[in-house]
């Protein structure tokens, strides 16, 4: 590791990071969820 | 989330103190029990039914027989639900900068290969350098082990640190002890990352968990752990998926719930207060000392918490004889700790979440998934004895469920993590078998699958006549149950024989959940047998790295 950290910064910049992570999936469940019940709902549509 | 409520004054101790005679003759005792009560009510309840209706109430019996068979898929359902919600529950608002002095313990037993890497790399994470030091602690190892550390210790005085136990062998908790005790020794450590010696730290991983610890409520931190070998083969990368969806997705379910099954043995990070709290020691007396730990932390009032953004790379096994040892070392730890616990489960108003009734469905999915496979078939069976029709119905719900669990949970596995997906997409398709996925198929779209598959056996010549139709349809109904036997044999065959391909294609038919399945049905046996609590490493080679 080269000069001193801003340990702070650096602090702030991980759980901004991780926050979007989770935020991202959070939006990626409710995509999946929705087209596993659009297929529930278009198998028994076609039945 | 909250913590769990922290224990009163005069709570009766839920850990059990009893010997393991006692255990085993307990365990028999309320298997025995357990069975002829079921057993002996139906069979009154039948026989005072009048004979019309005898029929009626036997298959009701074998529909929630069906049903029973449906828990695991219901709890892991559940917790994938859950995994999008982490963000509301991880606490990360309540975090402020916060490097405690961290000692890491590292447990070495012939390491030699591996250990000189895992010390530069935990050196060189990215944290503040002065509040991070390294204690491995040599267990008698017989290799080139000590020699490295002692190098070490020699060029990093004050930041490396060789602990030697003369007397080794008695396993990873009494290892840890050793350094725990010095380490508490000294007041210098604010918190003790304990990990294994071949484990890989990401720069950023120990400071991702250490920040949790700047929330008091927090007792102790795991990291994710993804399977890293270099050299990967389709047993490894099976592990690799295993991994997303067993640790990355039900651990941040987990968090949701307020409430964690088990710290990874090679990535958690307790504060100093919290493992003074649980006696500044590791449980001995079982062969799952990380579960342990964990419901201590917990039943002690403070929270455990899964950091899916800090990530550690391990090397698991890369042959079916090595996964089973390791898998039946888990399993029979969890025999041993749903009994040790015994007084905890569906006591939650005593032990908080630990006790609650969706944390017993979590254990207990995974504890007794034999069982409930063995439920639907026999369920299945008997309905096909009573009424074809109804069997057939209770089946088709049966696989429908079992289709939509498989198609959310592999979507959100893939999800969760992209690059693990990309390298084991196949195993993750793959992974409940091929004569699962075949009758999942089936079961969403018969015409699809039935159809061809009719036309093709009948172009080899084997006319499909109603009785081999019949065949077939009491096939895939114990089907559950036999790919545990099927799993059981890719094992028995993988130690005996040396061509690899018949296991790897009757594993490739049964599925990693059948081979799990039947590794709980041999530590059911182990434990009744009362096998000794030998602790066998298992092997490793240090050909892992961080794969990003």
């Amino acid at each position: 590791m080269n000069g001193p950290r801003d340990w702070d910064r650096v602090f702030h910049d991980d759980l901004a990071a991780d926050a979007a992570v989770e935020r991202r999936l959070l939006i990626k469940e409710l995509l999946i969820a929705a087209v596993v019940i659009g297929l529930v709902v278009l198998r028994e549509a076609m039945l | 989330m909250t913590a769990l409520p922290a224990g009163r004054a005069g709570d009766p101790n839920p850990i059990d103190t009893a010997t393991p005679a006692e255990l085993r003759r307990r365990r028999l005792m309320i298997v025995l029990a357990s069975a002829a009560v079921v057993l002996t009510a139906a069979a009154v309840v039948a026989a005072l039914l009048p004979v019309a209706r005898r029929s009626q109430y036997l298959a009701a019996v074998c529909v929630g027989l069906v049903f029973l068979g449906a828990v695991p898929l219901l709890a892991s359902m559940i917790q994938f639900v859950a995994i999008g919600l982490n963000r509301f529950f991880i606490g990360y608002e309540r975090l402020t900068p916060f490097y405690p002095r961290v000692a890491i313990i590292v447990p070495a037993w012939n390491e030699g290969h591996v250990i000189g890497a895992t010390i530069e790399r935990l050196l060189a994470m990215d944290y503040p350098p002065d509040r991070v030091r390294v204690y491995v602690v040599d267990d008698a190892s017989t290799d080139a082990t000590p020699d490295v550390v002692r190098a070490w210790a020699a060029r990093e005085p004050r930041r490396v640190f060789h602990l030697r136990r003369e007397r080794g062998g008695q396993g990873k908790a009494h290892t840890l002890n050793h350094g725990i005790t010095r380490v508490l020794t000294e007041s210098w450590a604010e918190a003790l990352l304990i990990i294994d010696a071949d484990v890989l730290y990401e720069a950023s991983a120990l400071r991702r968990m250490a920040r949790h610890l700047s929330n008091p409520a927090v007792g102790a931190v795991m990291a994710d752990i993804k399977e890293g070998s270099t050299e990967g083969n389709y047993l490894t990368r099976l592990i690799a998926y295993e991994y997303i969806t067993a640790q990355a997705a039900a651990r941040r379910a987990q968090n949701v719930f307020g409430v964690m099954a088990c710290l990874a043995g090679g990535a958690q990070l307790h504060s100093r207060e919290n493992l003074e709290a649980i006696g500044g020691r590791i449980d001995t007396s079982t062969l799952a000392e990380d579960t342990v730990t964990t419901f201590r932390t917990q039943l002690a009032g403070k929270r455990v918490v899964f950091e899916g953004n800090a990530v550690v790379w391990a090397e698991e096994p890369a042959d079916l004889v090595g996964l089973w040892k390791q898998r039946l070392r888990w399993a029979r730890g969890n025999v041993q700790i749903s009994l040790q616990f015994s007084n905890m489960w569906l006591h939650g108003r005593r032990f908080g979440r630990l006790g609650g009734a969706l944390f017993a469905l979590i254990w207990f999915s995974v504890l007794l998934m034999p069982l409930f496979s063995a439920a639907a078939s026999a369920g299945l069976l008997g309905l096909y004895v009573l009424d074809t029709t109804a069997a057939w119905r209770a089946f088709r719900m049966l696989w429908i469920f079992h289709a939509i669990v498989f198609v959310f949970v592999t979507a959100m596995s893939f999800a969760l993590d992209p690059a693990t997906a990309r390298r084991a997409w196949l195993q993750g398709l793959l992974f409940p078998g091929v004569v699962s996925l075949a009758i999942i198929l089936y079961s969403i779209a018969p015409g699809l699958l039935g159809a061809p598959l009719t036309a093709l056996v009948e172009r080899a010549g084997i006319a499909m006549t109603p009785s081999r139709i019949e065949n077939l349809q009491v096939f895939v109904y114990v089907w559950v149950t036999a790919a545990t036997a099927v799993a059981y044999a890719a094992r028995w065959m993988a130690g005996r024989w040396r061509l690899q391909v018949v296991p790897q294609v009757l594993m490739l038919l049964a599925g990693y959940g059948a081979l799990l399945s039947a590794v709980t049905v041999a530590a059911y046996v182990s434990e009744i047998q009362g096998a000794g609590l030998a602790w066998d490493k298992t092997i490793k080679t240090g050909k892992v790295s961080v794969r990003r």
